[in-house]
């Protein structure tokens, strides 16, 4: 058969440029550890490394909902463990003032202490976050949620905030509540003066306990408001517990996941560096080979010997 | 004394085979050239008595290695080669455009629900509503700037397709000129000599016109070539040619048809460059242009839908937050040519799943109307009245057209162009579930929906959400170039062998033509000697009678 001279050098270079390009192909993948270069190399794995990449990020997007409702919960947590440590206080004081062997002078010193242990608990009712927010007055978070009414020492209350609460999105399927209406913590004020025993707002009972103490007629039921509100707050405390618990858990179960997605993107899209390696030497081999070869098969010419 | 000149005609045969010889080695490396051997054959005997008495040697004809066949195969293997390739260059384009991790369309949407994840988590922050503020906006620029790559895309395709088209009349006019010279030198009377050289040409620009485009060729009885194209449209009928043209299309003048004497045939071309070029765009630019406006129009709607139930920071309902060229819900209607009436379209936010990556043709005729899907050439049922509400929109007629009329309906095609983010104000974004005065500024409810919205099925029948209709893009992208790619490599084998086939029947071997001028050479020596005797003989003769 015959073979054009020039078709044959053609043949050679083409053969040249083919395992030029295979190598930069493999030199790519070497340098970027990836085994995709472009999406066509490989479709159905590019998809799969897209959507890997968004399920990633989305669950690392979770994690950082995680913590600012953490941030949150841990506050309303140390303002509620305060709260707590008021009140045992407050009862202390109610019980060393209802005993009858204290003179009028005593209760009176009694009640200012408890007054001023009111209004630290109420600073600790109205305390803001980060954000300049109320943290206890619901989706009305700009407003002061308990605020004395008439005189200063009427002991009567409004309460500014509502019902609701913020939800934070923590797993595509998950929300947790990032704080508690203040009404359910503190009670719901009457923005009246109390019967004792039947105080519903924890401001307004430690006012009647206080102002009874100082006319010198505690009432004995007075207690019962406090271990009243006390509960409340225990109540609220352990949730808030358990919601940090829930934070916690799905925190360590979004990072298995995020772990497991990195996992199963690297299989799918980074690169077998032994393989890879191995290929690129036998790529090189034959480069080598089609060089030396082509430059002995262009010198051979009849015209040599003319 | 007759073998003198018996001597010469070898002289002059051998002289004649060395100039061919040295003609091939010359033109080893012309395109297109095929091999030239010159024909010998012995003269007719002279009749003497001692029977017939050899002449000599005539050089009848100089003729090319040539098969029609061949040839033909290597044009068409050529005209698929080059399509494909064609086809496979722009479609990686595309491919890494959509993919790209850094300016795909993935980053920018997760960026922006990042933010909105953000806002749910701190409603009250001014500064982090900014950030949304900023993030919305990027990710329609997103849209935008993804859609304009993809009109770069069309603009160099629309260029590349000009000048293939100009390359190919300039290439037929050539054929029509060396047409007019072979066919008067054939009737000139050289003895029906071929003119292998022209001829070659011929079949060069011919192999080069199979680049561009698909052509059928045939030799007519006076020599000349006629060029056919498409399904059979004369491009060189002997000395004349006919014009290719591109011509815009008459709803979209980015839509360029190919039209041979003003007569539109791009769906009739087969094979070439050129055809690689109208399949990129109708298999993948415009596809992917669709489906990318599909997200837009889909994310745009279903956000705004949700986005005016909520409340802003001052207590007022929300407002759309997205807009297309100034409209939220605003579907592009072009009229075609020489119709009447009006029509307009708007997105059906009860139905965002309904939306199809595609233009539809809205037909009126006799008091009816019909609406067609393009991607499929699919009937939309409406039965014949508008308004209809139909394909995720909602088509009303706003004036009667008068008689026969047409209009073409893009919902989809224009959305990553036109979106836009209108909400600067970051007050104005509708995180609150509850309104009124006073506002209720720590209410999430409706910014935790929207941030829901990345995760919410609302594409395809509802079965896909946004990042899902874009993963589809890709994979769709991907798929075409990774089969192109397929199909050029194939190609790509067949046409090396039938370049092969061709270059080893009419390409120039360099140690054959060594030889042959060896040969001729030895030829030439041998005529010469001859004459030499001759020489001698006379000198004999003529020494005898002085």
């Amino acid at each position: 058969m015959r073979i054009s001279s020039t078709w044959s050098q053609q043949l050679g270079v083409n053969s040249l440029i083919d395992q030029q390009a295979k190598m930069n192909h493999t030199q790519i993948q070497l340098s970027t550890g990836k085994r995709i270069i472009e999406p066509s190399d490989d479709p159905a794995a590019a998809v799969q490394v897209v959507d890997l990449n968004q399920t990633i990020k989305q669950t690392e997007q979770y994690n950082s909902n995680i913590k600012t409702a953490r941030q949150r919960i841990e506050l309303e947590e140390v303002v509620l463990r305060s709260s707590v440590e008021v009140m045992h206080r407050l009862r202390d004081l109610g019980l060393q003032g209802l005993n009858a062997t204290n003179s009028l002078g005593e209760r009176k010193a009694v009640a200012q202490e408890m007054e001023l242990l009111n209004g630290q608990l109420v600073g600790l009712a109205n305390t803001k976050n980060s954000n300049g927010e109320f943290i206890f007055s619901g989706f009305k978070s700009d407003q002061t949620p308990f605020v004395e009414t008439g005189v200063p020492g009427s002991g009567t209350y409004v309460y500014g905030g509502d019902g609701n609460f913020r939800q934070i999105q923590i797993s595509t399927t998950r929300q947790i509540a990032d704080g508690d209406p203040g009404d359910t913590v503190f009670g719901i004020p009457a923005n009246a003066v109390p019967i004792p025993g039947l105080a519903t707002n924890v401001f307004e009972a430690v006012a009647k306990f206080a102002a009874d103490m100082k006319a010198g007629t505690p009432n004995v039921n007075s207690l019962t408001d406090l271990a009243n509100s006390l509960d409340k707050m225990l109540t609220t405390q352990s949730s808030v517990g358990a919601r940090l618990n829930a934070l916690d858990t799905q925190e360590g179960v979004n990072n298995d996941y995020v772990m497991s997605m990195n996992s199963t993107l690297s299989s799918v899209e980074d690169l077998d560096y032994a393989s890879a390696i191995s290929k690129f030497n036998l790529q090189q081999t034959t480069l080598q080979g089609a060089q030396q070869a082509f430059s002995k098969v262009q010198h051979l010419s009849l015209f040599n010997y003319l | 004394m007759g073998f003198l000149t018996t001597s010469l005609t070898g002289l002059m045969a051998a002289q004649r085979a060395l100039e061919t010889a040295s003609h091939n080695v010359a033109n080893v490396n012309t395109e297109g050239y095929s091999r030239q051997r010159a024909e010998q054959s012995a003269r007719r005997p002279e009749l003497t008595g001692n029977g017939y008495v050899g002449q000599g040697v005539n050089v009848n004809t100089v003729t090319r290695s040539y098969d029609q066949f061949v040839t033909n195969q290597l044009n068409s293997s050529t005209s698929l080669l080059s399509e494909a390739e064609s086809y496979t260059i722009k479609a990686s384009q595309v491919d890494n455009i959509v993919s790209n991790t850094v300016t795909g369309l993935p980053p920018a949407l997760k960026a922006f629900f990042n933010a909105v994840n953000e806002v749910a988590n701190n409603p009250t922050a001014v500064s982090v509503r900014q950030v949304m503020i900023s993030e919305a906006d990027g990710l329609a620029k997103q849209f935008n700037l993804m859609t304009d790559q993809l009109n770069v895309f069309r603009t160099q395709n629309n260029g590349q397709m000009g000048a293939m088209v100009t390359d190919i009349n300039a290439y037929a006019q050539s054929i029509a000129d060396i047409n007019v010279k072979i066919v008067t030198d054939a009737s000139r009377g050289n003895g029906g000599q071929p003119p292998n050289d022209l001829l070659d040409q011929r079949d060069l620009l011919l192999a080069q016109i199979s680049e561009k485009v698909n052509t059928a060729s045939v030799i007519m009885a006076d020599g000349s070539m006629s060029v056919f194209i498409g399904d059979g449209q004369s491009l060189v009928l002997g000395t004349q040619t006919a014009k290719l043209s591109l011509l815009d299309s008459t709803t979209d003048s980015s839509h360029k048809l190919v039209a041979i004497n003003g007569q539109d045939i791009t769906s009739s071309i087969t094979g070439g460059a050129l055809r690689g070029a109208i399949r990129f765009r109708d298999e993948v630019l415009d596809p992917a242009q669709n489906q990318l406006g599909l997200v837009a129009a889909g994310f745009a709607v279903e956000f705004n839908k949700l986005h005016k139930t909520g409340f802003d920071l001052n207590g007022v309902a929300g407002i759309d937050m997205f807009k297309f060229a100034g409209s939220s819900t605003a579907v592009p209607v072009v009229p075609f040519p020489g119709g009447t009436g009006t029509i307009t379209a708007a997105y059906d936010p009860a139905a965002t799943g309904n939306l199809q990556p595609s233009d539809y043709r809205l037909d009126f005729n006799a008091g009816i109307y019909s609406l067609t899907r393009l991607s499929d050439n699919t009937a939309i049922p409406i039965g014949g009245v508008l308004p209809a509400s139909v394909e995720g929109m909602t088509i009303t007629q706003t004036a009667l057209p008068l008689g026969v009329s047409s209009f073409l309906i893009r919902p989809t095609y224009r959305a990553g162009q036109d979106i836009q983010s209108v909400i600067t104000d970051p007050r104005k974004i509708a995180a609150a579930g509850t309104g009124g005065v006073p506002p209720i500024p720590g209410d999430n409810a409706v910014a935790l929906q929207l941030a829901g919205l990345e995760k919410k099925n609302v594409l395809f029948g509802a079965k896909s959400t946004l990042n899902d209709a874009y993963s589809q893009l890709i994979s769709k992208v991907a798929t075409l170039t990774h089969s192109a790619k397929v199909g050029r490599d194939a190609q790509q084998v067949l046409f090396n062998q039938a370049k092969q086939t061709r270059e080893n029947m009419a390409g120039v071997n360099l140690d054959e033509e060594a030889a042959n001028l060896i040969k001729f050479q030895n030829a030439y020596q041998a005529s010469a000697q001859a004459i030499s005797a001759a020489k001698s003989m006379f000198d004999v003769l003529i020494s005898a009678v002085r």
